[in-house]
């Protein structure tokens, strides 16, 4: 038994920090690929290889008024009241849940600020998707642009 | 006068190395650890961060508590609750730091730490960069230069890069930056074309393919230890890669953890670098921003 554990513990010792580098990098790649992780976050050493880095992210909020107007904008963290932190969790982990529940806080929230209108009254808000957008550059055309990580998130009243 | 001077200075110096490098190695390498979570963002200083600074300290003041499983155990825990805790904000250094301080506290349960210390470092290094390499095919923004021909349009940090390589002024970085920076406020979908010259676009391409190969031939001798000329040749590869990449974008944390997981391994089967590791990562907050603060001032007065 006591030969058991020792050999448990030898290979731990030996193997243990880099089978946890290649299971977080695997984590990584899948979260990419399926939420919409940043690559440059999560370890999976994905830095420096792809212009998708979080802090050029938007999340972009199209709505309809109370008064049944459209209305567009780009958020800020001071619009929405979130932390830096939660900020950057939010547009590096743009899962559909955390959307909704911005959305909801956002609903809720009278002092959204709404370019739309030009009275504070108006800032109502009936029904409001949420979109987080990443950048993409092409060399051959020497354009960049913004394209959509995940799926619109509607939230109603 | 100056050349007695100079010549005292580099006796000073090696006789520094010497002394350092004459105390048991991997007392030496959880010492250089130590100091690592001590300095790391110390620029920024995040307030979360404060137990584990003030624990590494401790051990280095405390001669007892540097050898102690406990306090290893200690900051190892610190940094893992850290990493699970802000596992979205934190950037791969940040992560290969934890595995190695892990890699540390399991180094002391062994009677023959510098083994495993050594055995880690080359496969930590070995995988982040394999990591690294699989990243730049998986992006799909690598291998056709976007990605590097962006970053020097738009990340300041590479400003260095993109007049010295790619002819690029900065009044026109500038520019480009203002576009980009309103294009995101308005959240404007519409492609914009960003300014840049035809030599920029080839030699973005040519880095790439660069740093494609140094990473991969990085990860390559210090994974495999066949061919032996290669795995021979992986200090020197390493450092070629510290050398090339960081003095174009200064990452200092990351270069200080590859210099410390790189000496954990030359001390046990190639001593003649240990010297020039160490150097190396003691002169690194010299040598590191050296090129881009000469740059700052020639852009300021000059260009």
């Amino acid at each position: 038994m006591a030969r058991l554990r020792d050999r448990i513990f030898r290979t731990i010792q030996w193997w243990g920090a880099p089978l946890l580098l290649l299971t977080v990098a695997g984590r990584q790649i899948i979260l990419v690929h399926t939420v919409g992780l940043s690559p440059w976050h999560g370890g999976g050493f994905g830095m420096f290889a792809s212009i998708d880095r979080d802090e050029r992210r938007l999340i972009k909020l199209d709505g309809i008024s109370c008064q049944g107007q459209q209305t567009s904008q780009v958020l800020t963290p001071e619009a929405t009241g979130l932390t830096d932190p939660a900020w950057t969790h939010l547009t590096t982990v743009p899962k559909a849940s955390r959307l909704s529940a911005l959305g909801d806080q956002l609903l809720a929230d009278k002092n959204l600020p709404n370019p739309s209108t030009a009275s504070p009254d108006s800032n109502c808000l009936q029904t409001i998707q949420l979109q987080v957008w990443r950048l993409h550059y092409s060399q051959a055309s020497g354009r960049m642009w913004y394209a959509p990580v995940t799926s619109a998130v509607e939230v109603a009243r | 006068m100056i050349a007695v001077s100079a010549q005292t200075w580099l006796n000073r110096w090696r006789h520094l190395l010497v002394k350092l490098l004459s105390q048991p190695s991997y007392l030496l390498i959880l010492q250089l650890t130590a100091v690592l979570v001590v300095l790391h963002e110390i620029d920024t200083f995040p307030w979360l961060r404060v137990p584990e600074r003030l624990l590494a300290l401790a051990m280095l003041f405390a001669p007892r508590l540097m050898r102690s499983k406990g306090a290893w155990i200690a900051l190892s825990t610190l940094l893992v609750v850290n990493n699970l805790w802000h596992w979205s904000l934190l950037v791969n250094h940040e992560y290969l730091t934890t595995y190695w301080v892990l890699a540390c506290t399991l180094a002391l349960y062994s009677p023959d730490p510098e083994k495993v210390l050594a055995w880690n470092g080359r496969l930590l290094i070995g995988l982040c960069f394999l990591a690294a390499t699989i990243w730049k095919f998986l992006g799909g923004e690598y291998l056709d230069g976007s990605f590097l021909h962006l970053t020097f349009l738009l990340d300041s940090r590479l400003a260095l890069g993109a007049y010295l390589l790619g002819g690029v002024e900065g009044d026109i970085l500038q520019q480009n930056r203002l576009l980009f920076d309103t294009m995101q406020a308005t959240g404007s979908v519409a492609p914009q074309a960003l300014q840049s010259s035809p030599r920029m676009a080839v030699m973005s391409l040519i880095v790439s393919y660069w740093t494609i190969f140094i990473e991969a031939i990085a990860a390559l001798s210090f994974l495999l230890p066949r061919p032996k000329r290669l795995a021979q040749l992986r200090y020197g590869i390493l450092l070629l890669f510290i050398f090339t990449t960081y003095t174009v974008i200064p990452v200092l944390a990351f270069g200080s953890l590859l210099l410390i997981m790189g000496l954990a391994q030359c001390t046990q089967d190639s001593p003649g670098w240990n010297a020039f590791y160490l150097g190396t990562l003691l002169l690194l907050p010299v040598w590191m921003p050296l090129p881009q603060a000469i740059f700052g001032l020639w852009s300021q007065f000059v260009l």
